[in-house]
């Protein structure tokens, strides 16, 4: 009886060095940041450490009886133990041993970037250079989406990026904000530029002069100009050269996916502002061409010879109000060294906000730097509500499932969570999945459930029931 | 440190007023006058906590200003149940608890409201943060009977603490550390749902971890020896509030160390 007191005790205090190392331990990872935390407790000495507290909470329910006949405490203990279990169970350490020793396919975590309309099965690392894993299906990416809070009711925000050069002499920029109301005027700092605002719509469109269209203008090498409207089935016969161009289709927002034969032509509206048209050239011997002329990249699409066509768009002559759009609009009127230039600031079709070169009303003249200062009109901050991916799961080609995975929301599918972890900044165009194996949480998940029934039982309910007991005895 | 001069941070301030008052009132043995502001200083921080609620939309648990105030808030119910049901007293103590808690909401931490982010809107946000406010504030009170056990076994006479401070203590720690499980176990559970991992090594994760740690060295300690060693016991008990003080400011004290996941918490 003497010995097993003995070793109890031995117990006892190797789990409490055992906690107070971990204590420790932790308290120092805390330190270290996250990444290198989580190596320093993978780490082999550790993972030593590990075991030895698994078996120390298996020796302490071999030696106190009392450990099982208390439910709780004997709920904390096997918690505990459940806990660590899972938890080797689903290291990347565990996931290694089985994919050498029993040739498992399953990584422990990776990341996935599917472009929407396209489908992926590839892991990739951190990084996103190396493929980890082949899943066994594929997610399809339907959409990508992002809802926002209700934007707050603020006017859009003046500001100008002022190019300038780093104490290195290197090209560098500033950002500056400018405080505006109508009327009043402003300086643009680091720039000789006076602005004054005209006017302010909080949600307006273009405006045009009546019947102005996009077109396709075609100069021939003598210098005739012809203009074709850009509309589909609109022909102009250039006859010298003797060249037929016909107008196929108009692109809001022209997207070119692939190469050579796998090309692929979609209209994208709404994402981007890529305004093209796309042109069939007809030659003397009946061989046509197809070319994609685009608006604001004039030097695509050429290589016809004797012609050099462009496609153009109507320029704006102002803004109108249009509560649908959503979009402002602010007129301005910029002065420098004597000139003067009324201009608006509008953003354009599929791009967030609104950008105007200074330069024409520079000192220099509009052949001033390249990369001269730019006035921009941008939106008030929005907070993101969500980010929702919808997903199909493809299996051997077929749909064996659809989700919408948000971030409270993962995909749990063949023996991985999926979840929404990150998405392409600039466009939306594709979404960043974390990829994590589901191994050993069961085990973890039961454990959670034993360790705070278990701490509840023992520390709330046994000694109500033992007060209870007491007072009934005393007859109270 | 700044004046917030708007109807909540006014509220807060009428508070801490409150709590300061019933603090000085309970500890001179006017307890009639001590308990009746110590209800007001309740009603007022619940108020806030109402008014606040209603300005954001959602459960006033997001940033460090409304923490606090929920903290304070928490005060006299634990205060009441304590007394009620563990025979642990210390009700000018824990005033003066409550007004420490309300001290960074009236002055340290901003107070503008934020949307809920992404990350935060899940059914596990109310439990999970809920059951460690409610830990954290029974253990705040669990440390004073602690470090009164350093110097004393026994309240003086006149005191109305029922029990010796060191049973007072294990008492509010055994209340205390069920929930501090809770909360550890639910932000487990929702860190495997919104970040794909339930453990991800976030310095804000290992400190809760650290207290969860010293809490459990003490139970294991104290199975050891009783209540032999008050001070030792007491010791494990004060340093699990500074562990859980730790925890709660890190996001505050990570401009300094390592940053985290738990960043919109500041």
């Amino acid at each position: 009886m003497q010995r097993m007191n003995a070793i109890r005790k031995i117990i006892l205090w190797a789990v409490l060095a055992a906690i107070g190392l971990l204590a420790v331990l932790s308290a120092v990872g805390a330190f270290l940041g996250a990444d290198r935390a989580r190596d320093l407790f993978h780490s082999l000495p550790l993972a030593v450490c590990w075991f030895l507290l698994a078996a120390l909470l298996i020796a302490g329910l071999a030696a106190f009886r009392r450990l099982l006949r208390s439910p709780g405490s004997l709920g904390m203990h096997l918690g505990a133990l459940l806990v660590l279990a899972g938890a080797l169970w689903g290291s990347d350490e565990a996931h290694e041993v089985r994919r050498a020793w029993f040739g498992s396919q399953k990584v422990p975590s990776g990341f996935m970037v599917i472009y929407k309309g396209e489908s992926e099965s590839a892991v990739l690392d951190r990084d996103f250079r190396e493929v980890l894993a082949q899943l066994p299906f594929s997610l399809h990416l339907k959409d990508f989406r992002i809802d926002y809070y209700p934007s707050p009711q603020e006017p859009w925000g003046l500001g100008a990026i002022v190019p300038t050069v780093d104490a290195a002499g290197n090209p560098a920029e500033r950002q500056v904000a400018i405080p505006w109301t109508v009327g009043a005027e402003a300086d643009v700092p680091h720039t000789p530029v006076r602005l004054r605002v005209l006017q302010y719509l909080p949600s307006a469109a273009a405006a045009y002069e009546a019947g102005a269209e996009p077109a396709v203008a075609i100069t021939t090498d003598d210098g005739r100009r012809v203009t074709l409207a850009a509309r589909p089935g609109e022909e102009a016969d250039l006859q010298d050269p003797p060249l037929k161009v016909r107008v196929v289709r108009v692109f809001e927002n022209l997207v070119v996916q692939g190469a050579g034969e796998d090309r692929r032509v979609t209209d994208s509206p709404g994402e981007g502002a890529n305004a093209a048209v796309e042109v069939e050239v007809v030659r003397p011997d009946g061989t046509t061409r197809t070319r994609y002329l685009m608006a604001r990249m004039p030097a695509h699409g050429q290589g016809e010879e004797g012609v050099v066509m462009r496609y153009v768009l109507p320029e704006p002559t102002g803004a109108r109000p249009d509560p649908a759009t959503g979009a402002a609009a602010m007129e301005v009127l910029l002065k420098a060294g004597g000139r003067e230039r009324r201009a608006w600031l509008m953003p354009e079709k599929g791009v967030p906000y609104a950008a105007l070169a200074l330069a024409p009303v520079l000192p220099e003249g509009p052949d001033a730097a390249e990369a001269g200062p730019v006035l921009y009109l941008v939106p008030p901050v929005r907070d993101i509500k969500t980010y929702t991916s919808d997903v199909v799961i493809l299996e051997e080609g077929r749909e064996a499932g659809r989700a919408a995975i948000q971030v409270n929301h993962p995909l749990h599918w063949g023996g991985y969570h999926f979840r929404q972890a990150s998405y392409d900044i600039r466009g939306e165009r594709y979404t960043v999945l974390g990829v994590v194996s589901d191994s050993g949480l069961a085990a973890v998940y039961a454990g959670f459930l034993l360790l705070a029934a278990g701490a509840t039982w023992r520390l709330w309910i046994e000694p109500a029931w033992s007060r209870s007991k007491a007072r009934g005895a005393h007859g109270d | 440190m700044a004046i917030k001069w708007t109807i909540l941070g006014l509220l807060v301030y009428a508070a801490m007023a409150a709590h300061l008052a019933a603090c000085a009132a309970l500890a001179g043995r006017a307890r009639r006058a001590g308990w009746a502001l110590y209800a007001a200083g309740f009603v007022v921080t619940a108020v806030a906590f109402g008014l606040r609620w209603r300005e954001v939309a959602h459960v006033p648990l997001q940033n460090m200003f409304e923490v606090c105030v929920c903290l304070g808030m928490l005060m006299l119910p634990i205060t009441l149940f304590c007394r009620r049901f563990l025979g642990v007293g210390g009700e000018a103590a824990d005033a003066a608890i409550g007004l420490v808690i309300l001290l960074p909401a009236g002055f340290i931490f901003k107070a503008d409201p934020q949307h809920l982010p992404p990350a935060l809107q899940s059914p596990l946000f109310i439990p999970h943060v809920a059951a460690y406010m409610l830990s954290y504030v029974i253990m705040a009170k669990a440390a004073v009977p602690a470090a009164l056990a350093l110097v004393a076994a026994y309240a003086p006479r006149g005191e109305k603490a029922v029990v010796p401070y060191e049973t007072a203590a294990y008492r509010m720690v055994a209340l205390g550390f069920p929930l501090l499980t809770l909360g550890l176990v639910l932000g487990a559970v929702w860190g495997k749902i919104a970040w794909g991992d339930y453990w991800n090594w976030d310095p804000k994760e290992l400190w809760s971890l650290v207290s969860w740690l010293v809490y459990l060295a003490y139970f294991h300690f104290r199975h050891l020896f009783g209540a032999r060693h008050r001070r030792a016991n007491s010791a494990f008990v004060i340093a699990g509030l500074a562990a859980i003080l730790i925890t709660l400011l890190w996001v505050n004290l990570a401009r300094i160390f390592a940053g985290g996941m738990h960043s919109y918490a500041s």
